[in-house]
């Protein structure tokens, strides 16, 4: 890629690693309903589900939703007191302060283990949403999202047309993250604005 | 309506390490508006499949106090380049430069404004960074640690895998459905733990055919357009059958992206040269080869890069392909400057 990518009017491979602060605005989703629950009382959402199906970003949209505290408790020791907390690795709480969810109202968590005993033992009432499968309109929505974030300036940029969304989908199902690598790829090799295809 | 907009001139956006930057940062006041600092800064930052890195290389305040609604300011800057880093282009990472304005306005958003660059290399020669721990020559006692602890690891991942395994399968012979889960977890450990087992092994194997190897590769410190100097010599320990022996210069891109467990590295490796020493053919034990040759670097070599996240390294790789057998297989890191 020896002009980088200003020749397709990008100002980077629309699929690469964003800045933390620009991941919160790159986030898809209607968390509204999950919104709903967190705000009914002393409960506890469990997202569960495997690598890269998008648990860290439904909470980056509740982050965005509700304005509430996000904690990675791989990089942090500490739990903030506040209405909702957002904790991301949540297998990791019993590593963690855990007993300061009590001055929590409410708490939504991604995890790989089930946490609802811990959590019925601090009082939450425990919802648990299983996060896996990825429409072809969030897919298309994520798309949308990621082109606008990396235009350098009004005008045409590469397209990825519905055909190649349904093979992506076909092939890799719900992993967002092989996905998106995969698409890296393709916008990587392109030489002119165009059409992505797999 | 924002309280004021910021735009940058600069005078042209192709530059060469070394070269001054000039730009003007112009302002447009819509209202009357407290400035407590105007700041313009040179930095660079890189983009790609790793997390981005960067560094604000100058930063200069250009102005610092009132700006009345209506009026238009401009404010001169200038910068020098340093020699490194330039801007790269390659598969996973790219490296770009920048200059940023923005302004510090008490309650409100900063405007800013942003501007890029493209600098190639110039006339002062690039210190190559300090090459990372894992590109560093190991001695022969670390080798065999390295090799004993992926050995150790993949071990304990098969055995824990086959254990699963196996219990799921006597689980599910006495009725328990759940034994599924088992085979399945204890089937992904056992794979993985083979293959991370393999290795080492293959290796240890490839290794076992040759003895008194020696494979050289200088100088390490290179510039674009340098020779690299390649010798090659090692005698077999049985008659083996040579598919290929060959060394190639390979320019190796390293990003990593996320972190802890879901931390992942995207490797690319671009051949830039080979050198083929040997094709096909027989050889006997106790038989000596012996070849050296040299592999040229391009002119538009990139410079060797080292932070966080994001490493371009070059290597030279010697590959013994053995008829029958594993592959050997060996990296010298080189610093391109």
């Amino acid at each position: 890629m020896p002009n980088g990518y200003a020749h397709l009017n990008l100002r980077w491979n629309p699929f690469s690693e964003p800045l933390p602060e620009d991941r919160l605005a790159l986030v898809v989703g209607d968390v509204s309903s999950m919104a709903s629950t967190l705000s009914t009382g002393r409960v506890c959402i469990q997202l569960m589900g495997d690598h890269g199906r998008g648990k860290t970003s439904r909470l980056l949209a509740l982050k965005r939703t509700l304005g509430a505290p996000y904690v990675r408790l791989r990089d942090s020791h500490h739990i903030p007191a506040a209405p909702v907390v957002l904790l991301d690795e949540g297998e990791l709480l019993w590593r963690r302060p855990w007993w300061r969810l009590r001055r929590c109202g409410a708490a939504a968590v991604s995890t790989h283990r089930d946490l609802s005993v811990m959590m019925r033992a601090l009082g939450f009432s425990v919802v648990t949403r299983s996060v896996r499968g990825l429409s072809l309109d969030g897919l298309v929505a994520m798309v949308d999202h990621r082109l606008r974030w990396a235009q350098r300036e009004e005008g045409p940029v590469p397209g990825v047309p519905l055909r190649t969304l349904r093979a992506l989908l076909a092939t890799y199902g719900d992993d967002v993250r092989t996905i998106e690598d995969v698409l890296y790829d393709r916008f990587a090799q392109l030489e002119e604005i165009g059409d992505v295809e797999v | 309506m924002s309280k004021c907009d910021l735009q940058l001139e600069l005078e042209r956006s192709d530059y060469q390490a070394g070269d001054v930057v000039r730009g003007v940062v112009v302002v447009s006041v819509n209202q009357d508006v407290k400035c407590n600092g105007l700041a313009v800064r040179l930095g660079w930052r890189t983009h790609g499949k790793g997390n981005r890195d960067g560094e604000t290389d100058r930063e200069e305040i250009v102005y610092n106090g009132p700006w009345s609604a209506g009026h238009r300011h401009r404010y001169p800057f200038t910068f020098t380049l340093p020699p490194s880093p330039l801007t790269y282009h390659g598969q996973n990472i790219n490296i770009g430069w920048f200059v940023q304005a923005q302004a510090d306005i008490p309650w409100a958003f900063d405007p800013k404004s942003e501007a890029e660059l493209r600098v190639a290399r110039g006339d002062a020669p690039i210190t190559p960074p300090q090459l990372p721990a894992y590109a560093q020559e190991m001695g022969p006692v670390a080798n065999i640690i390295g090799g004993v602890i992926s050995g150790f690891v993949g071990l304990m991942l098969s055995g824990v895998g086959l254990t699963a395994a196996g219990a799921g399968l006597l689980a599910m012979v006495a009725g328990e459905m759940m034994g599924i889960a088992f085979i399945i977890f204890g089937g992904a450990f056992a794979f993985f733990g083979v293959r991370v087992l393999l290795k080492p092994i293959r290796q240890l194997m490839a290794s076992q055919r040759l003895s008194d190897l020696s494979f050289q590769a200088t100088p390490q410190r290179l510039r674009p357009g340098d020779d690299v100097q390649i010798d090659v010599s090692f005698q077999l320990k049985a008659d083996t059958r040579i598919n290929m022996i060959r060394v190639s210069l390979i320019r190796q891109e390293r990003a990593t992206s996320g972190s802890g467990t879901n931390k992942t590295t995207h490797t690319h490796n671009a051949t830039v040269g080979q050198l083929v020493l040997r094709e096909g053919g027989r050889m006997r034990r106790a038989e000596r080869f012996s070849r050296a040759g040299a592999l040229q670097v391009p002119e538009n070599a990139a410079p060797s890069f080292v932070s966080s996240s994001n490493r371009v390294l070059w290597l030279a790789r010697l590959e013994i392909d053995f008829d029958g057998w594993p592959d050997y297989s060996k990296d010298i890191f080189l610093m391109m400057g």
